[in-house]
């Protein structure tokens, strides 16, 4: 498949690459942020945009790499490659290493980053397709139609309007890390928590605004929270999570956070005694989603499926305690 | 879109060419260096067959846009052997029957000798999550991880 032409762009500093952002963004310019390019070239190479220009953010160093922080938390710069990531968060956070070696094969975790992943597009059966697989069906909303192949009777105005489904395998750990992104633009930047990042649509996927770029993750140290990740999927490799089952446990405190069931990351909070909480977490869960047929597991599966990963993270974490 | 001077390092060779930013790294490796070990297959990053090794690492060439790749030592499957010396992997897959229809085998070849490098005595998981990467369609792992095992003993044998 052959790549549209598209103008690039490849800035050497920081504020360079933001005031270029800005540029482009203030003259409507469609452009894409190129990190390692493992979701961004099949994006462009099936022509599923209309994109102008690629900013490869790719020689800001600045943004690769681990840092500690004074509280003894991480400091993730976004460029981190996921292999590189689960090399060096290993000791501090074993479960965000596990996590990041179960994302697609080891080739594409040696180019993907961290913000590539945070930020990966919505997956669905009906748009992510080459452009002549996509012209047997009508246009769909993301496509700039007026149908949604998965609900048909869904019409424009309808939340969500697009249903493809959130797959990054390291936000919900993340996010039950409590875990927060910074987003810098020309002259500024923002702190948001991870999981106040996206947004419940699979077109306007998240809060990131024209001419901002996601530059570092922030993960805070806790003494007393584990968390561990479970993925359901066809294949040991390669694959999105059909499902994916992030829980925590924090004293009294039970958190989940869920993904690929979903047009975003679904998060779950509870406090109690563990029994009582983690039997309201198995039957609110499978109540949260809405798994759709874009998936090799049927989406009663995937949803059934919530509970016994739930419960089976739970034991994980529970024979951990006991030493 | 104009084209851009881009330098690379490919088995030892300086290169240096004009490409289009819509040039893949793996479309300059074959139409351009004529290095057509190197496979297209499904050139969206699922079949893995068009791995080479970017400064060391096996990346898949047909998502590395060949400009990201300016100033890059590249290997290829071509600068495995040293003349008509294979490499104890080629010779392990070889002795194993690792080999079926081929398409795959310069990327599981990559990909094992990588592994050889970072991990000289690798177990049964470190050998499966090297082939994890890459398709073959002939379904022939068992003999591939059989070869690689081979290869890692054949490597620490020799100084």
């Amino acid at each position: 498949m052959l790549l549209p032409a598209f103008s690039y762009e490849r800035p050497a500093e920081l504020p360079g690459a933001l005031a270029l952002l800005q540029r482009l963004a203030a003259a409507g310019v469609s452009y894409r942020v190129h990190a390692g390019g493992t979701d961004l070239v099949p994006e462009l190479k099936r022509d599923e945009a209309a994109i102008g220009t690629v900013v490869s953010i790719s020689r800001l160093e600045a943004l690769r790499g681990v840092r500690a922080r004074p509280d003894g938390g991480l400091e993730v710069g976004a460029l981190t490659r996921l292999s590189a990531l689960a090399e060096e968060v290993r000791e501090r956070f074993p479960v965000i290493s596990d996590t990041a070696l179960q994302i697609a094969s080891p080739q594409i975790r040696n180019r993907a980053t961290l913000g590539g992943n945070l930020l990966v597009d919505n997956r669905c059966v009906y748009f992510n397709q080459s452009p002549d697989h996509r012209d047997v069906h009508a246009g769909c909303f993301k496509a700039g139609g007026e149908v949604c192949h998965l609900v048909p009777s869904a019409k424009r105005g309808a939340q969500p309007l697009c249903r493809a489904r959130f797959v990054s395998d390291l936000a919900p750990v993340l996010i039950l890390h409590d875990a927060k992104v910074v987003l810098a633009r020309a002259g500024a930047e923002r702190e948001l928590l991870l999981k106040d990042l996206y947004a419940p649509d699979g077109i306007q996927r998240t809060q990131v605004a024209p001419g901002e770029l996601l530059t570092r993750v922030l993960i805070p140290a806790s003494a007393t929270r584990r968390v561990h990740y479970l993925k359901l999927r066809i294949r040991q490799a390669l694959d999105f999570p059909s499902l994916g089952v992030a829980v925590s446990l924090d004293g009294k405190k039970l958190g989940v956070a869920l993904t690929g069931v979903n047009t975003h990351p679904v998060v779950l909070a509870y406090e109690g005694a563990l029994d009582a909480t983690l039997k309201q977490a198995c039957e609110d869960g499978p109540k949260r989603v809405a798994p759709l047929a874009q998936d090799f597991f049927s989406p009663a599966y995937r949803r059934q499926m919530i509970p016994v990963l739930i419960r089976r993270a739970v034991a994980v974490l529970s024979k951990k305690d006991t030493p | 879109m104009e084209k851009r001077l881009v330098k690379l390092t490919v088995n030892g060779v300086a290169h240096e060419r004009a490409v289009a930013p819509a040039a893949t790294l793996l479309e300059v490796l074959r139409e351009e260096l004529f290095l057509t070990g190197t496979k297209r297959g499904c050139d969206v990053g699922d079949c893995g067959c068009c791995t080479v090794l970017l400064d060391g690492a096996p990346v898949l060439s047909c998502l590395v846009l060949a400009l990201e790749a300016d100033g890059a030592e590249i290997r290829t499957i071509e600068g495995v052997a040293n003349g008509n010396q294979l490499h104890p992997v080629q010779q392990a897959f070889v002795d194993h029957g690792a080999i079926q229809c081929g398409f795959c085998t310069p990327s599981m070849v990559l990909n094992a000798v990588h592994l050889l490098d970072t991990n000289p005595s690798p177990d049964a998981a470190a050998v499966k999550t090297c082939v994890s990467g890459t398709i073959c369609r002939c379904t022939g792992y068992t003999k591939i991880e059989q070869a690689v095992h081979a290869a890692a003993r054949a490597c620490t044998k020799t100084p």
